[in-house]
């Protein structure tokens, strides 16, 4: 049986994946972390489409970290279709990136995101984010209850 | 001076009717053979007949010559030529001289608002060269001397015994005394009813005209006063033709049928035809007129209906010059409803104006379309530098994070097994990752701050400067430094961007600062009137060799080893822009340890800054330091 996903993070540097993995396995031992390396795979993974298939019928990740500048799809198109999707809209979308342009931002709260967070430069800080995000995200936050899900 | 000398035959002619006169009991002689033949009775009756119509024959005798010396007198003064008047004038004079038996005569002519002598006669056994000399160097206002008291009067007036005379004192009553001159009988002329001028007799005795002379002198005066109006008349004639060839347009007169008929100066040097070439011809013809829209027959149209006509025409000129002239015509009517009317036409040559203006519009065009182009380019420099910055961001950051990262997990999971050496390496490049972090961050802001629109609030300087000091805490942490701010004028400025200017001045000042115990930060504004409210931010800091004061504002300039002061050498350079943007000066003084002062404006100086609160604090921008 695939279990569900606490936290989808959306990230092609393969440092930043590994950092942001290091950061929440730290604060969250028991964090089920899944990692897509593209915007189409990411889209895949949260449609259960291609590569994906098997995880139909599996309830969609907690939250979706995603980072905007991506191969293939890019984030913002990302963002466009899970808040453009029933099955998907309420789950939280916490856009992780490394620009803090105002319009960026702009953008990404007209699209639905949740959160918007500037990936800090030092480990510390981001060590820091990974435990801000699951202990608000994953502890605090309600999110949708399975079966609600239909609109 | 003129005697009368009898010698031209016409004015000679009225004289001799004088003599004439005189010789008239000759004719008589006849009448005196019955007398003596004949009784007393027959005698006396016959000498009183004779009396009674010698008497009549006499009167009639003058009344013919008043005549005769009238008729040749207005005459010849009709055919005159009124520009000759100074030269009939003391012929004139002698003729009624001779008339009325006055020893000489004046010719009083009035010219504005005096009377002037223009001409004198006086008989050879008399001479009066004192008494004209006097007359003709003295001007006389209405009322004024004898011939005033004529004008005023406007009506003949005789004098006798002025010597004596009360009521009678006048500037050349001396002069006619010494003269021997007793009596004066003067005479005005007219024009209408206005008074052109005065006839001025004197004698030694009192002739008062009798009603024919009287009546002669009225038509001669009425005759003279003509003259002087016809002369006049045509002087201000001549003086506007004159005007007319003064001016620098080209007129000309024209009727159609008929072409040109008057042609001035300017025409003939603007066309290059003279008067002789242009006279008779039609203007269209002649010049190749070229009519704006509409044609002649909109310009007929116009000109039929109001009058005038404004317009632009093409020209050309005799050489074959095409010309723009400004054209304004006016048309007179006849006096008779089919009578043709006569256009006046004045044309001013706007050729190489109107050449001007269109070579203005070009370059204005033109210099619109490079301003077009480099607003372009400029966008596109924007695009580039945005898409740079974006790319600084993503790209730089991105490594950086991962050094940065890596660098502290294996700092943490190697804790004591990395030797000391090897920690310490781990160390510097985990410091020049941060510097590096740090750089990429600022020169993100200073790429931002260039799309970033001006949003002008007033501004609590004050109370932002405060605020900004308390964002520096983590700076300040562990020092004493004390901030000192004077009332500051409130500012219209973009807060956002002002208070990243304040930011990297005030860290600026707690950064140099640090070699003070306590660190000293002055924040004060300098007012002066006319002039931009001038903010200044000064420290007790190690301060800066004066010498690369140009320097300060350049990007990652340093002025100290980066081991001493942290920084990246571009947050001045941001403020710098800062107040650019805002259409203000920055500059900085200082010496070395002895601390720095940086000065700013947040507006140009045209403007007044239109604060009332002063400001307080003691370092004035007395000399202008630096202006980056």
């Amino acid at each position: 049986m695939i279990e569900r996903a606490d936290i989808l993070l959306v990230e092609d540097n393969p440092a930043d994946i590994e950092l942001a993995r290091h950061a929440f396995v730290r604060c969250r031992a028991a964090c089920h972390f899944e990692v897509v390396q593209d915007g189409e795979e990411a889209l895949d993974f949260l449609f259960c489409r291609g590569a994906y298939a098997k995880r139909a019928g599996v309830e969609p990740p907690r939250c979706v970290l995603l980072d905007l500048k991506l191969p293939k799809i890019d984030g913002l198109e990302v963002l466009r279709q899970i808040k453009g999707a029933p099955l998907l809209r309420r789950v939280p979308v916490i856009v992780l990136s490394s620009s803090s342009q105002a319009s960026d931002i702009a953008r990404c709260y007209d699209l639905g995101a949740n959160s918007y967070l500037v990936k800090p430069l030092e480990f510390g800080e981001f060590t820091q984010l990974a435990s801000d995000v699951s202990r608000y995200w994953l502890e605090l936050n309600q999110d949708a209850q399975q079966g609600m899900l239909s609109p | 001076m003129m005697r009368g000398t009898g010698a031209e035959y016409l004015w000679g002619a009225g004289l001799g009717l004088k003599a004439w006169v005189g010789a008239l009991p000759w004719w008589d002689w006849p009448l005196l053979v019955p007398l003596v033949g004949g009784g007393a009775w027959i005698a006396f009756r016959a000498w009183r007949r004779h009396v009674v119509r010698s008497r009549r024959l006499r009167i009639l005798a003058r009344e013919r010559m008043y005549r005769e010396v009238f008729e040749f007198s207005a005459l010849a003064m009709a055919e005159e030529n009124p520009q000759n008047l100074a030269e009939i004038a003391p012929r004139l004079l002698q003729a009624l001289c001779g008339v009325g038996g006055w020893e000489g005569g004046a010719f009083w002519e009035v010219y504005g608002e005096r009377l002037i002598c223009v001409a004198w006669w006086q008989s050879a056994s008399c001479p009066t060269d004192a008494l004209e000399a006097f007359s003709r160097t003295h001007q006389f206002a209405k009322g004024e001397d004898f011939a005033g008291r004529v004008w005023e009067l406007n009506a003949p007036l005789w004098l006798s015994e002025f010597a004596g005379a009360e009521g009678w004192e006048f500037p050349r009553a001396t002069a006619f005394a010494e003269a021997g001159m007793r009596a004066a009988f003067g005479f005005p002329m007219r024009s209408g009813n206005r008074v052109v001028g005065v006839l001025e007799f004197f004698g030694k005795e009192l002739r008062v005209p009798d009603a024919p002379m009287e009546a002669l002198f009225w038509a001669t005066s009425r005759q003279v006063a003509q003259l002087i109006e016809r002369r006049r008349v045509e002087t201000q004639m001549r003086c506007q033709a004159e005007l007319l060839d003064l001016s620098y347009a080209a007129m000309m007169v024209w009727q159609d049928p008929g072409g040109i008929s008057f042609w001035n100066r300017a025409a003939e040097t603007l066309y290059g035809y003279t008067r002789g070439e242009a006279l008779g011809h039609s203007p269209e013809d002649l010049l190749a007129t070229r009519y704006p829209a509409g044609g002649r027959e909109a310009v007929q149209a116009v000109l039929g209906k109001s009058g005038v006509w404004e317009g632009l025409l093409e020209h050309r000129t005799k050489s074959g010059l095409q010309l723009t002239v400004e054209s304004r015509m006016v048309f007179f009517r006849g006096a008779v409803e089919t009578a043709i009317g006569a256009v006046m036409e004045s044309n001013l040559d706007v050729t190489e104006q109107r050449r001007a203006q269109a070579e203005v519009l070009a370059l204005n065009l033109a210099l619109e379309q490079r301003v077009t182009e480099r607003t372009a380019d400029l966008e596109a420099a924007n695009r580039e530098l945005e898409a740079f910055s974006y790319s600084v961001s993503h790209d730089l950051r991105g490594p950086l994070r991962a050094i940065t990262g890596f660098a502290s997990i294996l700092e943490e999971e190697t804790k004591g097994r990395l030797g000391p050496e090897g920690a310490r390496l781990l160390g510097v490049i985990l410091q020049n990752a941060h510097r590096m972090g740090r750089l990429v961050n600022d020169l993100l802001d200073f790429a931002r701050l260039s799309r970033q629109p001006l949003d002008r609030r007033p501004v609590d300087m004050e109370h932002l400067v405060r605020e900004c000091f308390e964002d520096l805490a983590p700076e300040r942490a562990g020092r004493r430094v004390e901030l000192v701010v004077a009332t500051l004028p409130e500012c219209t400025a973009d807060v956002s961007l002002l208070r990243q200017a304040l930011l990297n001045l005030l860290s600026n000042a707690v950064k140099f600062t640090r070699v003070r115990d306590p660190g000293r930060v002055e924040v004060g504004a300098t007012i002066q009137q006319g002039s931009p409210v001038v903010y200044w931010v000064k420290d007790n800091g190690t301060g800066f060799d004066p010498k690369y004061a140009g320097k300060l504002f350049g990007v990652f300039q340093r002025l100290h080893p980066g081991d001493d002061y942290e920084g990246t050498g571009v947050g001045l350079t941001i403020v710098q822009r800062i107040i650019h943007r805002h259409g203000g000066r920055i500059w900085g003084e200082g010496v070395v340890d002895s601390g720095a002062t940086f000065f700013f404006t947040l507006e140009g100086n045209g403007h007044g800054h239109g604060h009332g609160r002063g400001g307080v604090g003691q370092p004035g921008p007395a000399t202008e330091g630096v202006r980056p």
